[in-house]
């Protein structure tokens, strides 16, 4: 097949790995901004789809059509996200011929309808949270919490954005509760329509994976655990699910089969449950009718290549395991490596990877190489660093050891936050539910200027000496005298901020891209010396601190354009007319600012103060004769 | 080359005792060089002025300019030792080569901690001898400046003769106009004869605030014109580098200061270090075969007991590895061909009195390397040539002055370490100060003088007998004037003396000679050759 890859970035890249290697050609598409990205230039062929401008691009099923013409293409995988779920895509694609790999049309319709969704659901003996919206009465809506049980949520059905709800402990609170969530949903949204419905106090976020083919079979392939989330973006996953009664997970896997089978489910997808941790109850949220983001968690349990899957059943193939045949073993962890400023609010990040050393050991899915810019066009997610081990304990200290191993330079990432979030300790015992970030601060990230210290110390390391075999190359620092030089290195952070870094010679070595330093205690950190561009990303506390080292003259440079010392008196260079001034006394000036304007041989020269100052006292007017050297305008005290 | 083979055994009660002793002169050393960097009477106080005022040690300001994790070779550190009161620690002021851009510089720095940074007498000496080093090594100068100008007490000695406070600037206007750099920076006052420091050089940074220059100061002024002024009025950074033009660069900071002068070498258009111009041969250098600190080991505690020159030659040049020459001839001079960090040397070493046959035999050796062009490294360990009837009748005088005269003639770089007794004639002809090498160091053991202690004891109270003429003398005077005699003698042939007096290049540590000889040798090996003297070689 010529399998065209609706998508971009780390997904396209996965869905090109798979393929490529069933002898499958690849198709990638792009938009403007990814014209250089990895994805391109590793797939068979690759066409422009349009300008950065996402409804001209990833989501016109025209210019994708358009494109599988154009590339002779046979066969299109929507990755995920985008048009992933997206019947017109799917029609689109089987109306021009071509395979569609993922679920039938109809699949993707009836899962993509909430209401459809949970009618589905129900049908199929999944339970979905309970819930009544069938009356707008008080009294009605208060019976109805009654017999879902107390707490129960009031929200409004126009909602989002956790505005118009309220949690009601009990009766008495109930009729307050909802004038005051009708009243806001009035005010939020012009509607103050209520539905009823249970509160889960600790809630799980747990997904069951399944597989089906276009021969009836479907399998469940384990749970995961996505509880960790931050704006109900997941953050960390794992597989499988810990801390499950065993009655709940084989309840969870056996309804998400069940579920899929009644729909006639041919590809894989995700069943997603609400589970409450106290009582271990457990309800259908929503079937994501695609590959998933966290997928490889489950490829590392069961040992299979979903993707392999979704393509080998769309040509109609069988799925290559039975139920029985399903094994899970070990566990696994996924990291979402996002380029966004943890400190910063989360805030996304641009700029351009300036260093990139990816753990041995570790599955890393990535859209992004070493010299990869990161736009504001799309999601900042950059990688997923995936791990596994034989337990749950020895796969998340396989996470820890990777996150430590990890460097990530050029823009901000999630990685020290990420190593931060391993040690946690309910994520350590396993327990966690979907407010666990909301509930913490958040913290981790080292220690800058540990980083700072150890960054100054691996960029003499690298770059420090004279290249040469001769005494004045391999001598080192040698002195003639007990003196030991102190040396300083200008280091410019993320926020080019300079910082002035005093680098101790001796105990320190840079042996394979890492620095050890002997202080009593040895301790090394993973870092990346570009020498050529004078940049060092360095892992510490498993964040990567990204500087670039200030040579000393450019130090000066930058001094030296800032201004020095404090603005002297204005005087006229040579016999001229005043054309303008453009200060009064009292006004603040900053070095580079012109004070006045003359005229002389019929040419305009203007004065500029040589450093900051506050202006004292205007000697002259526009029109004035002045003759050389006289004073024009003077300076006091800044 | 054959590798040379030890015959020390380092497992000895004797190897471990001179170790012992040799351990005890290095601390000595390091302790004086600790002294040299911030010690002194006072010296506490005036360091702390000078760092609260926001100014930078003179070595840290050095290591502020040159390359990162490069060498400095520092010269005569302990300048000024046991003078002046034991009050001018390294006579205020540092110099050295040091690299910056890969290109080597002279740094002649002021130690404004010491005596305000004024001129001492050996200050000027220092300076001077500096400047020399540059010429005659093709480097360009980086100045410093933070000196209070000549200290006046001792004027007489600094001012008027021919290597003075004058010949300092002759050989600055000289050493510009042969096309090596002379970059200054401004870091303190520089009065009167110490304007003309920056005003004569290539380039000039003036740091704002501490900079000052002026041909007459602030007290000056007022006596002279009776004008009230303020330091920086007069000739502060400002003034100078945005009225006056006498500085080109304006720094606000210090250590802003020492970027732009960075930035000012990367366009000096001079060779680096390492453009060998390969008229010397030079092979991937190789450490010795032997511990070089096991000359601590084989260093007579014991001054009258000799020790053997291969010994110390196996443990200063590449692999151990040493080609003898004629060596079944004159053994009491060893020569032969070695490389030091990669370049090829020839070596004179003293194995003992110099006699007619060793005096021949250098001498035909240093022909040899004058004809092949190869450095000389003289290993200075002699009592001098031999004395007696045998020796005379045997034209020792004529043997010794071939010697001296091939010495002084050869125009390939020569060096000299004084690594034992330096004493009358065997000075000169072993290269001794007088004969210009290019830099001549010392090990703490070593001793120079006319002739040994015991010797002049002997000589000058048999002089001071027969001047008596037979008038009676008691045990007692003759012994009062030995011991005065003996005084002297130690005193001066001590090499603090002599390296307090500037007569070596620096007191060094043994276990540095290696890379200290390495170093020197490499700065020659980007020169163009040098000229070539007659070139014959006489057979002896």
């Amino acid at each position: 097949m010529r399998i065209l890859i609706a998508n971009r970035g780390e997904i396209a890249r996965r869905v090109q790995r798979t393929a490529h290697r069933l002898g499958h050609e690849t198709v990638a598409v792009y938009a403007d901004p990814d014209a250089g990205a990895p994805f391109v230039s590793e797939a068979t062929l690759a066409t422009r789809l349009g300008p950065a401008d996402l409804s001209a691009s990833y989501l016109s099923v025209d210019a994708l059509l358009l494109a599988a013409q154009r590339t002779g293409a046979s066969a299109v995988h929507p990755g995920y996200g985008f048009l992933s779920e997206s019947p017109a895509l799917a029609r689109a694609v089987e109306a021009a011929g071509l395979v569609w790999i993922g679920p039938h049309a109809a699949a993707l319709e009836r899962m993509g309808s909430k209401i459809e969704a949970r009618r589905l659901a129900n049908a199929a003996g999944v339970a979905t949270i309970p819930g009544f919206d069938a009356s707008q009465e008080p009294a009605a809506l208060k019976t109805a919490a009654a017999e879902i049980g107390y707490p129960v949520l009031v929200k409004a059905a126009a909602g989002g954005g956790g505005k118009g709800i309220r949690i009601v402990h009990g009766p008495a609170e109930f009729s307050a509760a909802l004038d005051e969530a009708k009243a806001e949903s009035l005010r939020s949204f012009g509607d103050d329509a209520m539905i009823v419905e249970r509160y889960v106090q600790r809630p799980r976020h747990v997904e069951v994976q399944v597989v089906g083919d276009k021969h009836g079979n479907v399998v469940d392939l384990g749970t995961r655990e996505c509880s960790v989330q931050r704006r109900y973006q997941k953050v960390l996953e794992e597989a499988p699910a810990p801390n499950l009664p065993k009655e709940t997970r084989a309840g969870l896997r056996q309804s998400a089969a069940d579920l899929a089978r009644s729909i006639g489910y041919d590809s894989a997808g995700t069943v997603e449950y609400v589970v409450d941790a106290e009582t271990g109850e457990y309800f259908f949220l929503e079937m994501n009718t695609r590959l998933q983001v966290e997928h490889p968690v489950t490829e590392a349990i069961t040992g299979l290549d979903l993707v392999e899957i979704q393509i080998r059943a769309a040509d109609g193939e069988r799925l290559p395991v039975s139920q029985d045949e399903v094994s899970l073993s070990g566990h696994a962890f996924e990291a979402r490596i996002n380029a966004e400023d943890p400190r910063a609010g989360f805030a996304p990040q641009v700029g351009t990877i300036t260093a990139l050393r990816v753990p041995s050991g570790a599955r890393w899915d990535s859209g992004v190489e070493r010299g990869s810019e990161i736009t504001p066009h799309y999601d900042s997610m950059l990688a997923k660093l995936v791990v596994a081990g034989p337990d749950r304990a020895s796969a998340r200290r396989r996470l820890a050891v990777a996150l430590d191993e990890l460097v990530v330079g050029g823009v901000r990432t999630t990685s020290g936050f990420h190593r931060w979030l391993v040690d946690q300790p309910p994520i350590v015992q396993g327990n966690v539910t979907t407010r666990f970030l909301d509930e913490i601060e958040i913290g981790g990230g080292g220690d800058p200027e540990a980083a700072r210290a150890a960054a100054a110390l691996a960029w003499r390391l690298a770059r420090s000496g004279c290249r040469d075999d001769g005494p004045w190359g391999a001598l080192g620092e040698m002195r003639m005298t007990p003196h030991r030089p102190t040396r300083v290195v200008f280091l410019e952070d993320a926020d080019r901020e300079v910082h002035a870094v005093g680098a101790p010679s001796g105990r320190a070595t840079l042996v394979d891209g890492r620095l050890v330093v002997d202080a009593g205690v040895r301790r090394t950190w993973p870092v990346e010396v570009d020498v050529e561009s004078r940049r060092v990303a360095i892992n510490e506390g498993g964040q990567t601190y990204s500087f670039r080292v200030v040579s000393r003259s450019e130090h000066w440079a930058r001094g030296a354009a800032a201004g020095h010392g404090s603005a002297a008196s204005i005087l006229a260079p040579f016999p001229a007319v005043v054309t303008e001034v453009c200060v009064e006394s009292g006004a603040e000036v900053k070095g580079g600012e012109v004070v006045v304007v003359i005229e002389a041989m019929k040419m305009l020269h203007s004065l500029e103060a040589i450093g900051p100052g506050r202006v004292d006292e205007v000697r002259i007017a526009s029109g004035d004769q002045v003759v050389s050297g006289q004073v024009l305008v003077t300076f006091g005290d800044a | 080359m054959r590798a040379l083979e030890s015959r020390i055994d380092t497992g000895s009660t004797r190897f471990a005792e001179n170790r012992a002793s040799y351990e005890g002169r290095v601390k000595t050393l390091r302790e004086r060089q600790e002294w040299a960097i911030s010690g002194g009477p006072g010296r506490d106080r005036s360091i702390e002025r000078h760092l609260a005022r926001g100014k930078v040690m003179v070595r840290d300001r050095i290591d502020l300019v040159t390359d990162d994790g490069t060498p400095f070779l520092e010269l005569s550190t302990l300048s000024g030792f046991g003078q002046y009161g034991d009050a001018a620690p390294g006579a205020g002021i540092v110099t050295g080569i040091g690299l910056v851009h890969g290109v080597p510089y002279v740094f002649i720095a002021n130690d404004a901690t010491v005596k305000g940074g004024s001129l001492l007498p050996v200050s000027i000496k220092k300076h001077v001898r500096a400047q020399d080093i540059a010429l005659e090594n093709g480097l360009g100068v980086i100045y410093l400046v933070d000196s209070g100008g000549a200290f006046l007490p001792l004027q007489d000695d600094i001012f008027p003769d021919k290597d003075h406070f004058g010949g300092s600037f002759y050989r600055q206007a000289r050493l510009s106009a042969a096309g090596l750099p002379q970059l200054s920076v401004v870091l303190g006052g520089c009065t009167a004869g110490g304007a003309y420091v920056p005003a004569l050089s290539d380039e000039v940074i003036m740091v704002d605030g501490i900079g000052r220059i002026f041909l007459g100061g602030p007290p000056i002024v007022k006596a002279a014109l009776g004008e009230i002024i303020e330091p920086d009025d007069l000739g502060g950074a400002v003034l100078h580098t945005r009225t006056s033009g006498v500085s080109d660069y304006l720094a606000a900071a210090e250590r802003e200061a020492y970027g732009k002068l960075r930035e000012i070498c990367a366009a000096t258009n001079q060779r680096r270090v390492t453009d060998r111009s390969g008229w010397l041969d030079f092979r991937p250098p190789e450490a010795p075969a032997y511990d070089t600190a096991e000359i601590y080991g084989i260093v007579s505690a014991d001054d009258r007991i000799p020790f053997e020159a291969l010994e110390i030659i196996a443990r200063l040049v590449d692999g151990s590895r040493f080609s003898s020459f004629k060596p079944e001839w004159g053994e009491s001079i060893v020569c032969g061909f070695a490389r030091v960090w990669g370049h090829l040397v020839g070596i004179v070493a003293n194995d003992g009195i110099i006699f007619s046959e060793s005096a021949l035999k250098a001498t035909h050796f240093i022909e040899l390397c004058e004809q092949r062009r190869v450095p000389l490294v003289f290993l200075q360990n002699t009592s001098g040539y031999m004395v007696g009837r045998d020796s005379e009748a045997g034209g020792i005088a004529k043997n010794g002055a071939k010697m001296v005269s091939a010495v002084a003639n050869a125009t390939v770089p020569k060096y000299t370490v004084l690594i034992g007794g330096s004493y009358g004639a065997g000075n000169y002809g072993m290269c001794g100060r007088g004969f210009n090498p290019r830099f001549l160091f010392a090990w703490p053991n070593s001793r120079i003088a006319t002739m040994a202690s015991e010797t002049a004891q002997t000589v000058l109270v048999d002089i001071r007998l027969a001047g008596l003429k037979g008038k009676e003398t008691t045990e007692e005077q003759v012994e009062a004037l030995r011991a005065e005699v003996a005084e002297q003698y130690d005193t001066q042939s001590d090499p603090y003396y002599a390296t307090s007096r500037l007569w070596d290049d620096g007191l060094i540590d043994p276990v540095k000679t290696r890379d200290a000889l390495g170093l020197c040798v490499a700065l020659a090996a980007r020169q163009d050759e040098p000229p070539t003297g007659p070139g014959l070689v006489y057979r002896m």
